[in-house]
């Protein structure tokens, strides 16, 4: 178990900061563990995406906003499927104002963790566009995305932590 | 000091550990120095991104150091203050302790 935990970070994080935690595992218990090993995988993480380069930050853009909005829109249709009345427009409309405001919330995320890179997060969001469409999702899904994040950009004016 | 080398709440907090460890400043230590002295439960994430930080303003240097067995073969990185960040502690620390005088907080 412990092995498996410090096995998830290799990839993530430097090699002195798994030893640091596998040192102190030995007096601590599997759910210290399991907790640090969270915290320092989304540390390392941030650490990764602010010191990476133009094309990774837009591979990273790209993970981070695609899969969520993938993953968003499979669960709109499957609700769309299970819920009566699926044909009504308000109830359409409802859920395109909720998916707006999820993606928007999403680029507000993406941006602030690629530390204000614009540039990124628009080619991002374009490989975003070409999953969606793949998909034959509502462009207007991506396009909030987009202005979510390109807003949540300009308002951020603060360094990363 | 120029204002972008400003140093926050929590690198002061790391830069004392450096001071108070000495030759032996490493994640762990550093980690537990804090969690003993202020009960905060911190992160290594968090320590490191720090350190890191701090070496970028030249306030701290580290070296890696050699492999033990009880780290899982892995090496420590050793994190020492320099002069200019022993300079920037004293400062901080002064504006603290300046700006307490007169609240009648933990003065005895």
């Amino acid at each position: 178990m412990r092995g498996l935990l410090l096995g998830v970070l290799t990839a993530l994080v430097p090699e002195h900061w798994i030893g640091d935690l596998e040192e102190e595992a030995v007096e601590e218990g599997d759910w210290w563990l399991a907790r640090h090993v969270m915290l320092a995988a989304l540390y390392g993480v941030r650490m990764r995406l602010a010191r990476t380069n133009f094309l990774e930050s837009s591979a990273a853009a790209a993970l981070l906003a695609g899969l969520p909005l993938v993953g968003a829109l499979a669960l709109r249709r499957l609700v769309l499927t299970l819920i009566p009345f699926r044909e009504s427009a308000a109830y359409s409309w409802w859920a395109v104002a909720a998916f707006m405001i999820l993606t928007a919330g999403l680029g507000l995320g993406l941006t602030n963790a690629l530390g204000r890179r614009r540039v990124a997060v628009l080619l991002g969001t374009a490989v975003t566009l070409a999953i969606v469409l793949l998909l034959e999702a509502p462009i207007v899904l991506t396009v909030a995305a987009f202005a979510g994040g390109w807003a949540a950009t300009i308002r951020r004016r603060g360094e990363m932590g | 000091m120029p204002k972008g080398d400003a140093i926050g709440g929590f690198e002061q907090l790391v830069l004392l550990a450096l001071a108070h460890l000495g030759e032996d400043a490493y994640g762990v230590s550093i980690r537990k120095e804090i969690a003993a002295r202020t009960g905060r439960d911190v992160n290594i994430g968090a320590v490191y991104t720090t350190l890191d930080r701090l070496e970028g303003k030249g306030l701290a240097v580290s070296v890696i150091g050699e492999p033990t067995a009880e780290r899982g073969g892995r090496a420590k990185r050793l994190f020492r203050l320099t002069g200019a960040g022993r300079t920037a502690l004293e400062e901080s620390c002064r504006a603290v302790v300046g700006m307490m005088k007169g609240l009648g907080w933990g003065e005895a």
